[in-house]
């Protein structure tokens, strides 16, 4: 069997076409998984499995200080050693504020005490929907909760390598985007012709390189009149650009509505398998 | 003087094109981009940096190999998959800063260092003076230097005697966005006809609301679709919002941004829009 | 019938008097403006927990409460802050739009500070 790849999309901003492109390529294909790893705000449920929220469910926990105040002796040590404010002593009892908690269990190794002991709490969760050719799992943060990274960890360990894996990854190049696409084969970068898409393109190329990524770029919004102003710089670049999804008012308007454009409109299944080809030759070399 | 912040949930709605057209049109002025992961507002605007701070928002751990007993006990307590099983290195993306390792070490070979995580700018432009930061690649987005843009920009307008202070929010519903918002007159949200644009202004209304600050609302590229556009005015009639303007999908804006112009200039008629958004935050402002 | 002898807390944006302006973000303010009701004396207290990368409200609550403060005034409280300071017994007041400490004061005196509420959560 032809051996399959994972790949991760990824744009410097929301709202350049990074999920026009991960929804519309996962369509395409065959025997696919989609990960949606924007925890924060995921959106290709939308148009996959607009019904996710009765679909199967996982709890992703973290783990929470929980303090004995019989043990407590109020010595403020885990006050004081917290980095994150996360704890605080009011009236010689300590208070816990969940949110702002990184789970290091810094307080429960510093308290003299033993006075500190963890609890599990729901930070997200993953959701998943088997659709005849596409498996889709989507991860999502809780609201008030911030850490991400640990909801997109759980999420990659539903990668199934037997199958052709896209991982539509949170836009920017903070600590989820790097978890996200990191073991990936190969990222796709979506970008759109205007100072905007360059200067974010710049930004997002600078981390994939801070990382050693492999990657290539694809133009959304594409136009002839000013498609140039990435041209130019992938080009000088040696940078490859292996799409161009066309500015269309049409695709914009299927957008709106939540419908994946490979289904209306014609040719796109054929462009799009190529382009998993084309990832998958330059993943393999 | 009088303090607007522009945010919009979802990003890619067009709320720094936006807040660099109204700029345009306001007199005595300092903007302040709070859009502190991926600033764009400065390539519509091309302020000239005066001066830069570097900015220091978190710590890392620092490992002095010289004196390491390689007794593992850091990779054993780091909870965050952020020290090397081989030989106990210190990956920084991974690090949170939390000091667990810095405690367990018996020989005190791991130090918590302050490391830049960002610069934050000041800067004339032709509008203005203007405010702006970057973070680096791997640094987390906090209010921390959202806050210090805010802060800075305040301070100049108070100097500097200004009428006002525009500022483009973070995208988002989180903590950035609250610190775009905290000391603001009204918010203007700028949001877009699609289902996701639509969830998303429906989750930061409920931040603008605790701010008891006046709301406007903008529908861009409205007539994309006109279905949900006519909801988002229906939702925004009801929460009392109003809607300062509506711009249609428009090939001038999208040839304006190519070429890093502002469509106001480009434009009659989106001018006379954007005029007319003045006159209604004046309006609000006053009463 | 004396003043109650309180300490009344404004976030500051720099250490000076009574003429400085308020801060308008609590856990991040500069400085805290403490000020002795009885005999209307006013300190300044440098705003430490503005340092760290989170919970700055939380910290800056922690601040007041190891301060003494009885009162603390801002214009926006979290709910971190709001709950931290609440615990504490720490009374927690509203800031109409007075942008100077001065103009706080006045109206704290004339019994014009509202009863706060705690914001909507960010992430921090």
């Amino acid at each position: 069997m032809a051996e399959e790849i994972s790949l991760s999309i990824l744009s410097g901003k929301g709202g350049t076409g990074k999920t026009t492109l991960a929804v519309n390529l996962a369509l395409a294909l065959e025997n696919v998984q989609l990960l949606d790893a924007d925890v924060e705000e995921p959106n290709d449920y939308l148009f996959i499995s607009p019904e996710i929220e009765s679909k199967e469910t996982e709890s992703v926990m973290r783990l929470i200080p929980e303090v004995n105040d019989d043990k407590c002796t109020a010595c403020r040590k885990c006050v004081d050693f917290c980095e994150y404010n996360a704890l605080a002593m009011m009236l010689d009892n300590v208070m816990v504020f969940e949110e702002v908690c990184h789970s290091c269990g810094g307080c429960k190794i510093v308290c003299p005490e033993d006075a500190i002991t963890e609890k599990e709490k729901e930070l997200g969760k993953l959701r998943h929907d088997s659709l005849s050719n596409l498996d889709f799992w989507q991860g999502e943060l809780n609201t008030k909760e911030e850490k991400a990274v640990p909801v997109i960890e759980k999420l990659k360990t539903k990668i199934d390598r037997d199958k052709k894996v896209v991982i539509d990854s949170p836009p920017g190049t903070t600590c989820p985007t790097i978890e996200a696409i990191t073991d990936t084969d190969f990222t796709i970068v979506v970008t759109e012709p205007s100072p905007f898409g360059l200067h974010d393109l710049k930004m997002v190329i600078e981390m994939l390189n801070d990382i050693s990524q492999s990657f290539a770029v694809v133009i959304n919004r594409a136009e002839a009149d000013s498609d140039y102003l990435i041209e130019d710089y992938c080009q000088a670049e040696g940078i490859k650009i292996m799409l161009k999804i066309p500015f269309s008012r049409k695709i914009a308007e299927l957008y709106s509505e939540g419908i994946p454009f490979v289904n209306k409109l014609e040719g796109w299944d054929e462009k799009l398998q190529q382009l998993y080809q084309e990832i998958r030759e330059e993943a393999l070399k | 003087m009088n303090e607007i912040t522009v945010i919009s949930g979802k990003g890619g709605t067009g709320k720094t094109t936006f807040t660099a057209n109204l700029a345009s049109l306001l007199d005595n002025l300092v903007v302040g981009d709070c859009d502190v992961d991926a600033p764009n507002l400065h390539l519509l605007l091309n302020p000239e940096n005066k001066s830069e701070a570097v900015f220091k928002g978190m710590k890392l751990a620092v490992k002095n190999d010289d004196l390491c007993i390689d007794c593992g006990l850091c990779y054993e307590s780091c909870r965050f998959n952020a020290i090397t099983a081989a030989d106990y290195q210190i990956k920084n993306l991974k690090c949170e800063g939390c000091a667990v390792c810095a405690y367990v070490c018996p020989t005190d070979a791991i130090k918590m260092e302050e490391i830049e995580t960002g610069t934050l700018y000041e800067a004339e432009s032709r509008f203005g003076e203007m405010v702006h930061a970057k973070l680096i690649p791997g640094a987390d987005t906090s209010g921390k230097l959202v806050s210090e843009v805010k802060n800075r920009a305040s301070e100049l307008a108070k100097e500097k005697n200004k009428d006002w202070i525009l500022i483009d929010g973070s995208p988002g519903i989180g903590c950035p966005v609250i610190a775009s918002l905290t000391g603001s007159d009204l918010a203007v949200l700028v949001t877009e006809p699609t289902m996701s644009g639509f969830a998303d202004l429906k989750r930061v209304m409920e931040v603008v609301n605790h701010f008891k600050i006046p709301a406007g609302i903008v529908i861009n590229k409205y007539d994309l679709n006109e279905n949900i556009s006519a909801k988002i005015e229906a939702y925004a009639a009801e929460e009392k919002i109003e809607l300062l303007t509506k711009i249609p999908y428009s090939r001038v804006i999208v040839d304006s941004l190519k070429k890093g112009d502002l469509f106001v200039d480009n434009d009659a008629q989106l001018r006379t829009k954007m005029l007319t958004v003045k006159e209604k935050l004046t309006k609000i402002l006053g009463s | 019938m004396g003043v109650l002898k309180l300490k009344l807390v404004i976030p500051a944006v720099a250490e000076g008097n009574m003429e400085t302006e308020v801060h308008d973000n609590f856990g991040r303010a500069t400085f805290f403006a403490f000020i002795d009701t009885e005999t209307e004396e006013i300190d300044f207290v440098e705003n430490t927990a503005a340092k760290k990368s989170s919970g700055a409200g939380v910290g800056a609550a922690q601040l007041c409460a190891d301060n003494e403060a009885d009162i603390v005034t801002a214009y926006h409280f979290g709910p971190k802050a709001f709950k931290a300071l609440t615990a504490a017994g720490i009374e927690v007041l509203d800031l109409n739009k007075q942008k100077l400490i001065k103009e706080v004061y006045s109206d704290y005196k004339a019994g014009k500070l509202a009863e706060a509420e705690a914001g909507p959560g960010g992430h921090h």
